[in-house]
């Protein structure tokens, strides 16, 4: 299941940049980085499992986060995600990227 | 253990991170993805023979070109369209490798392939993608032995 209610075509790239975001409050397991955009939301993000490890991937490879193995808050073994700078650059860019798209739709709407 | 260079050894961690081979899988496909072909301005097809990797069954060409400062850059070319892993490979060794000065990259031996694919390729595709790993050192000795 990717994120619900909200169609994955609209805007694609959202959830590597909801991630990144995430995690510029510091390094977090898998599990925390989808609790917490959920609780962001409101309940209105829901990322699931197979949607949410193959972004940390892509971030991984692209060099946005790095990972490594920490326990978590019930003591077990769990994968920690940390920005890195280049992570950092790069949410920069696509927040303002975002933002430009939102007002371009909105824009959009307002005319209509 | 060998000393690897610290790119590469962070690739090879963070395969490391990976036991369950979905995610392994998942991890080699998006490598894959950022796979970039040879640009034209080094090499063009058809490709020579010399540069072919020998024994890969995805049909994978190398290049080593000698840079300003001294280092080598690779290229890659995987003319096999689903040639994943080869691809995969390619894009671990390009960006962990180029920049590098060739001694170094002379140094870095094929068991590495295990490292990194492990349970997720046949023996006989295991061959080809060390082969990779082989044309490449091979390149990096001619570049050192043509410096001397």
């Amino acid at each position: 299941m990717g994120i619900t209610n909200q169609p994955p075509d609209l805007l694609p790239g959202t959830l590597d940049m909801l991630i990144l975001r995430t995690l510029g409050r510091g390094p977090l397991h898998g599990y925390a980085i989808a609790d917490r955009i959920r609780l962001v939301s409101d309940d209105v993000l829901v990322v699931g499992e197979s949607s949410l490890y193959p972004a940390l991937q892509r971030l991984l490879v692209n060099g946005w986060v790095t990972a490594e193995w920490g326990a978590s808050d019930n003591n077990r073994r769990a994968r920690y995600y940390t920005l890195t700078a280049a992570g950092r650059k790069r949410l920069t860019s696509e927040r303002k990227e975002f933002q430009r798209l939102i007002g371009a739709i909105q824009q959009v709407l307002d005319s209509a | 253990m060998p000393d690897y260079p610290p790119a590469l050894q962070s690739v090879l961690d963070t395969f490391d991170l990976f036991p369950d081979p979905v995610d392994r899988t998942n991890l080699l496909l998006s490598y894959a993805d950022q796979f970039r072909d040879v640009p034209p301005d080094v090499a063009t097809r058809p490709f020579g023979k010399s540069h072919q990797v020998p024994q890969c069954e995805s049909d994978a060409y190398v290049w080593a070109m000698k840079m300003p400062d001294g280092t080598l850059k690779l290229h890659f070319a995987v003319e096999n369209p689903s040639g994943v892993s080869a691809k995969a490979l390619a894009t671990i060794l390009d960006r962990s490798l180029s920049g590098l000065p060739a001694d170094q990259i002379a140094q870095v031996d094929s068991s590495i392939v295990e490292r990194i694919f492990r349970q997720n390729i046949s023996m006989g595709k295991g061959m080809g993608l060390m082969s990779m790993v082989e044309a490449v050192r091979a390149l990096a000795r001619q570049s050192l032995i043509a410096s001397r």
